[in-house]
């Protein structure tokens, strides 16, 4: 396997704040790749930065072994990376059908099979493709997300917190979902999740970002057994003799 | 200092004790500054009448709990004011204070407790509290715990387990009881009575605890009076754990002499900005930490302008200059003078005043070998630094050198009053006041230590110069003994190597192995910012430790130190540590010291990779 998508020492700013302080990773052709991260880690910043919204001060992205680092969104979307942002970001008085277009605004060829396809994925949006976006429940707009992604026919797609406001069900069946685009379709993923077990039952390989720099890197089995983890990001504590414990052990990545 | 010093009571002011110089010098202060600490961000001032009420009130809670004369009482907590209530209080009372590493593991906790026989325990908090409930079954001596905060412990109830502020309130109903007692407690403490009991890190075998008398500690107050000016207006940083002998010297027993003003670093962490907010006039630290100081200018220098490098490296070398001058005797001519001048103005004093020294009289570096090369940079800077040796088993310092006549790369000469000798196999021996009583109940351990005649063995290695300094050459147990038959002292190589920013900290191998080798710890911060400018990819430390340039910037360092070094003490090979240590660790003392029995073992695979 060959890395589709390769990130070197990647640094960005807010201004004068640092967000990323050089991060390198790779992602392979066919998998799916977490970054896991409490608030202000800097993963959304790395999303950011990969599909084009934010250029780098520092530091190299090679997606499909090109440099698309500082190029337009535009662009990098037409050399196949859809990006599915933060918080969904449909278009509320577009109609479902209409948000799906939008997702192939860069294709000039025929869509009609994308759309079926999409419609086969995610058969809700199927039911609902005249109404407006802005009408669907959190979870449809999330598929719809997804599916306006998928309409760019990418090979890699940037997935960010798809679980963010969804229940424990809607999150299951997303990731369902996920993994079946990811099997069936052979699109390659890079998934940014605050839902770390979700995240790592999903994907094969995982990044822990703090405070803009990647502390571990493993497979996802031995993310689950790390000690850290499993304490700062899957909520699991020895309770002690106590019953209850407030301090947190200091962290130790490994 | 003659014969009958080295036998009779040392008095200062007329106290032969800690304790009743420490009464006396509260009495004086009052309301003057004693301690200052941060809460919620902000600086707080604590008065000498409230450490003498405080230490008063745990004293006597816990004689009404039952302490007998010469008991020891464990303290487990981080730097602040109260585990210095809590040293005076034991030791005015008769008891034995001793601090327990706040990294140590609960088992380690209850070796502690249990080796001691100590009757009451310290917590500061409900984490440190949780390693007592866990080993509690092994600590069947122990009748009492003490808990500081009570944060996340309001629903806690243990019949064994009590709260500071309750222990307070029971001094304070004895105090109404028995107005005297405390002082008449405090009188009966003699000076050959056991001060502290502070356990040293055992690299061989379980720790032992080493007995330091309040005589030893007013020695070393007396002999650090003679070549350190104290000064009662001192500002003092303390950071390093109140467990260890030196954090326990400069930040409870000195200020009892001098008066000084402690201010407690919010966390090891934060000693940098501290050191700003702070601006201590006299400074004692480990020289890790020295080293990362200079390691921060050296960041911030590479990320100057073309000028500003150029100004930084112009008034380094000037003030180096000046250096080198007066360790040779000379005075500086009126150009370097003139030179000075303009550095001092343009870049030296703010380059203090950014680092927090702008006040700085003196800085003290000791617990473990430092390069020469930065004692003359802080020097160079402004910032007179004088490197010292001592023990535990010294009680502290043994040998220091001074501010106005540093003999830089030695450790100075024995304080006045010590004698120093080097025992025909090397091994330095140390006689006098400062020359702890024993370690408890390990009289055979005592005699393996401490000759008939009164010499202390120190373990370490060194020779002394025509001006009767003394410099360490290495550890005598660390000698390696190679394949081919020759002795190396280890601790050499290791300290240039060290010297590299980009190595925090390197062990040596090699004993009945054909050549060396060595295991080396990068140091994160200089390394990460180095991959960072070279654009080499990393992503977690492993990774960083594997990249090709980074082995190939360790082979660099690697081959410069081999230059300086005879054939047989040339490193072959190298392996890169590629865990983050923690003081959490075994391998590593709280002072973050690799330990070399426990790298050796714990890293044998590495190891054997390279023969």
């Amino acid at each position: 396997m060959t890395a589709m998508l390769e990130v070197l020492n990647l640094e960005a700013h807010y201004g004068a704040i640092m967000a990323l302080r050089g991060v390198s990773l790779s992602v392979e052709e066919g998998r799916i790749v977490t970054i896991l991260g409490a608030n202000g880690a800097g993963k959304t910043t790395l999303m950011k930065t990969i599909s084009g919204v934010m250029d780098p001060t520092k530091g190299q992205i090679l997606f499909m072994g090109r440099h698309v680092e500082g190029r337009d969104p535009d662009a990098i979307v037409r050399m196949g990376l859809a990006h599915v942002p933060e918080g969904r970001e449909v278009f509320p008085f577009l109609t479902v059908e209409e948000n799906l277009r939008m997702g192939a605004f860069t294709r000039r060829d025929d869509i009609r099979a994308d759309l079926d396809l999409v419609y086969d994925y995610f058969p809700v949006l199927r039911e609902r493709r005249g109404q407006p976006a802005g009408t669907l429940s959190g979870g449809q707009q999330q598929m719809l997300a997804i599916g306006r992604g998928l309409m760019a026919r990418p090979r890699l797609m940037l997935l960010d917190e798809p679980s963010l406001g969804l229940s424990p069900l809607l999150t299951q069946e997303i990731f369902a979902i996920i993994r079946r685009l990811n099997h069936e379709q052979k699109v390659t993923m890079l998934l940014v999740e605050q839902n770390a077990h979700v995240a790592l039952q999903t994907a094969d390989f995982g990044y822990v970002l703090e405070l803009g720099r990647i502390v571990m890197a493993g497979s996802s089995e031995r993310l689950m057994a790390s000690e850290d983890i499993r304490e700062f990001y899957l909520g699991q504590q020895g309770t002690g003799q106590r019953g209850q414990r407030r301090w947190k052990r200091r962290k130790t990545w490994r | 200092m003659d014969g009958a010093a080295m036998t009779g009571p040392i008095l200062i002011e007329g106290c032969d004790t800690i304790v009743k110089l420490w009464a006396k010098r509260c009495r004086e202060k009052g309301a003057a500054v004693a301690h200052r600490e941060k809460e919620f961000g902000i600086w707080q001032a604590y008065s000498w009448q409230d450490y003498y009420d405080n230490a008063r009130w745990i004293g006597l809670g816990l004689l009404r709990l039952g302490l007998q004369k010469g008991q020891p009482v464990q303290i487990l907590s981080e730097d602040r004011r109260e585990w210095l209530y809590c040293d005076l209080g034991i030791a005015a009372v008769g008891g034995i204070p001793s601090g327990v590493y706040t990294t140590d593991s609960a088992s380690q906790l209850a070796y502690l407790v249990q080796d001691s026989g100590a009757p009451f325990l310290f917590v500061e908090n409900d984490e440190q509290l949780d390693k007592f409930l866990e080993a509690r079954d092994r600590m069947p001596g122990l009748k009492r715990v003490i808990v500081f905060d009570r944060d996340g412990l309001r629903d806690f109830r243990d019949d064994q387990v009590m709260f500071l502020d309750e222990l307070i309130r029971l001094g304070q109903e004895e105090a109404e009881a028995h107005p005297r007692r405390f002082e008449e407690a405090l009188e009966s403490v003699g000076p050959e009575d056991v001060r502290m009991l502070i356990y040293t890190s055992g690299t061989t075998g379980p720790p032992k605890g080493a007995m330091i008398t309040h005589r030893n500690m007013m020695y070393q107050l007396t002999a650090g009076q003679q070549v350190l000016d104290y000064r009662a207006d001192d500002e003092q940083l303390c950071f390093l754990p109140l467990c260890h002998v030196l954090e326990r010297l400069i930040s409870v027993e000195t200020p009892i002499l001098s008066g000084a003003t402690v201010n407690f670093a919010e966390s090891p962490e934060t000693v940098f900005e501290n050191l700003q907010e702070v601006g201590p006039t006299v400074f004692t630290a480990v020289p890790r930490l020295w080293e990362k100081i200079y390691s921060r200018v050296m960041i911030m220098r590479a990320d100057a302008t073309a000028i500003g490098r150029f100004a930084f490296d112009r008034a380094v070398a000037v003030g180096l200059k000046r250096v080198r001058l007066a360790e040779e005797g000379r005075r500086p001519g009126p150009g370097l003078r003139i030179a000075h001048a303009l550095a001092e103005l343009l870049v030296l004093r703010n380059l203090r005043n950014l680092l927090g020294m702008a006040r700085m009289r003196r800085g003290t570096t000791g617990a473990a070998p430092i390069s020469p090369e930065l004692i003359r940079w802080f020097t160079a800077i402004g910032v007179p630094l004088v490197e010292g040796y001592g023990m535990t088993e010294t009680s502290g310092v043994a040998t220091v050198n001074r501010v106005e006549d540093n003999h830089i790369g030695t450790v100075g000469p024995p304080l006045p009053g010590c004698e120093i000798r080097i025992a025909p196999d090397g091994e330095i021996l140390v006689r006098g006041p400062n020359v702890f009583r024993g370690y408890w109940n390990r009289p055979d351990k005592t005699a393996e230590t401490i000759t008939p005649d009164g010499w202390l063995m120190t373990g370490d290695l060194g020779r002394i110069d025509n001006h009767g300094c003394l410099t360490i050459t290495g550890r005598k147990k660390d000698i390696i003994i190679t394949a081919g038959g020759k002795n190396i002292t280890p601790a050499e190589i290791e300290s240039r190597l060290k010297f590299s920013p980009y190595i925090s900290d390197a062990v040596i191998i090699g004993d009945g192995r054909k050549y060396l080798t060595a295991l080396i710890m990068i140091d994160q911060e200089n390394v990460e910012k180095f991959a960072q400018d070279r654009q080499v990819p990393f992503s977690d430390f492993a990774s960083l430790t594997r990249a090709p340039e980074v082995v190939e910037l360790i082979a660099g360092v690697v081959a410069e130190v081999n230059r300086e070094f005879a054939r047989v003490e040339q490193i072959k090979d190298f392996r890169l540590i590629d865990i983050l240590l923690t003081p959490e660790d075994e391998e590593l003392t709280p002072t973050m010291k690799l330990k070399r029995a426990y790298v050796e073992k714990r890293h044998k695979a590495l190891i054997d990779q390279m023969y």
